[in-house]
């Protein structure tokens, strides 16, 4: 059975933790595609059409939070789950990317696993 | 009855001069009350800016890591790469930890100053140090060195740090195809201290960042490209020292000139001794 990968994206200005996730989700079967600023990312975002985007929160340019909104309001997108993976962990900021358009808010570090399951999740709830 | 009403306002102005001193320390106490909260707000945004750098590290070294221990789909090529990605980022932390230290060793040596340098030599070494990070950018620094009486008030260490922060930064930053960098020294007018620029013809550095740039965790950023490597603190320690050396420190940026760093230093009062060259401490 030839089944199509499932595509991710990784947005993060720390291009180690771009590596990092690249890796472990491209290991795990999907098809990944790292970008290290938000606007690169808004930019490929629609053409790619990823199910799930993997979203820092402090980039240059433009910050997670405006990216997740800004994905929110892309037509043709609306499957896509978004899943902030950041170092800013007070309840204030977990707030502030739920209502951003989030459906997970990881803490780094993050455990790989963890991660992979969180978003494997997220993807079998929204089928 | 005269004696009584001139006792009456005897008393009456202490009263006052009393109310007023007490208004006065009053005030004062409430402006040393602001000062100490501010202080621990900016202790507080410290704690939590140095919290935020660590996690960045820790998070990379961690998921390389877990993915060296699982080992599965990994070439040696892979391997190799992945392990050197933890030593750089166990080295990041190292770097931090050590500025944060710098930095609280700062606020403790305020005042300090009963040194006397001569610039020109601690830069020399400066140059001499760096010499495998120039070489590697193929740099050949124009030096021009024209200050008469370049001594500062600062213990020798402290200066290189100047030295040392500056120009990795202008090699770091200088053009990507054809960096140049230049250190020049002259002499303010009479009385007038002493000038060192630092200049490099890297990106123009924006106007809203020259204002915050000597500030702790700022990093010049690219465009778009990846966060610089770097803690954000080497700057801001550098305005500190030299500030403890009385002196001042700008930064200019347009296309023409690039990135210019200038520090006026304050002229400093050597005792009468003959020779001034082999002069080191007070």
């Amino acid at each position: 059975m030839n089944q199509e990968k499932v595509r991710l994206m990784v947005v993060d200005d720390e291009a180690h933790i771009g590596m990092a996730l690249d890796h472990i989700f491209s290991v795990a079967g999907y098809e990944v595609k790292t970008f290290t600023d938000g606007f690169s990312a808004l930019e490929a975002v629609t053409s790619f059409a990823p199910k799930v985007v993997i979203l820092d929160v402090m980039m240059p340019g433009i910050d997670g939070f405006a990216v997740a909104k800004a994905i929110r309001q892309r037509p043709g997108l609306d499957q896509t789950a978004i899943v902030f993976l950041t170092a800013k962990g007070t309840l204030d900021d977990k707030m502030q990317g739920y209502d951003a358009g989030a459906e997970v808010y990881v803490v780094k570090p993050f455990d790989n696993d963890d991660l992979l399951d969180k978003v494997s999740e997220i993807l079998s709830l929204n089928e | 009855m005269l004696n009584q009403t001139k006792e009456i306002l005897a008393y009456s102005t202490a009263l006052e001069d009393k109310t007023k001193e007490l208004e006065s320390a009053s005030k004062e106490l409430h402006d040393v009350n602001q000062q100490l909260k501010a202080l621990d707000t900016l202790k507080a945004e410290f704690i939590s800016t140095v919290t935020h750098e660590l996690r960045t590290p820790i998070t990379t070294i961690r998921s390389f890591a877990q993915i060296l221990e699982k080992g599965n789909a990994l070439s040696e090529e892979q391997s190799r790469s992945y392990l050197s990605i933890i030593i750089k980022e166990c080295d990041r932390i190292k770097n931090l930890v050590n500025q944060v230290l710098d930095v609280e060793r700062l606020e403790i040596l305020q005042g300090e100053g009963a040194f006397a340098v001569n610039a020109h030599q601690v830069l020399a070494e400066s140059i001499e140090r760096l010499q495998p990070l120039l070489n590697n950018r193929g740099i050949e620094p124009k030096i021009t060195l024209k200050a008469r009486n370049p001594w500062v008030g600062l213990a020798e260490d402290k200066l290189l740090q100047i030295f040392l922060n500056l120009l990795s930064n202008g090699i770091k930053f200088s053009d990507a195809d054809q960096p140049k960098l230049e250190v020049l020294s002259y002499d303010g007018g009479v009385g007038e201290g002493w000038y060192l620029e630092f200049i490099n013809n890297g990106k123009v550095i924006p106007a809203d960042f020259r204002q915050i740039i000597f500030d702790k965790f700022t990093q010049v950023r690219d465009g778009h490209k990846a966060k610089p490597e770097g803690s954000g603190l080497g700057l801001f320690i550098t305005k500190k020292l030299v500030t403890m050396a009385k002196g001042e420190i700008a930064v200019y940026s347009d296309e023409s000139i690039g990135s210019r760093f200038v520090i006026h230093f304050p002229d400093v009062h050597l005792p009468n001794v003959g020779d001034f060259r082999n002069f080191e401490h007070i």
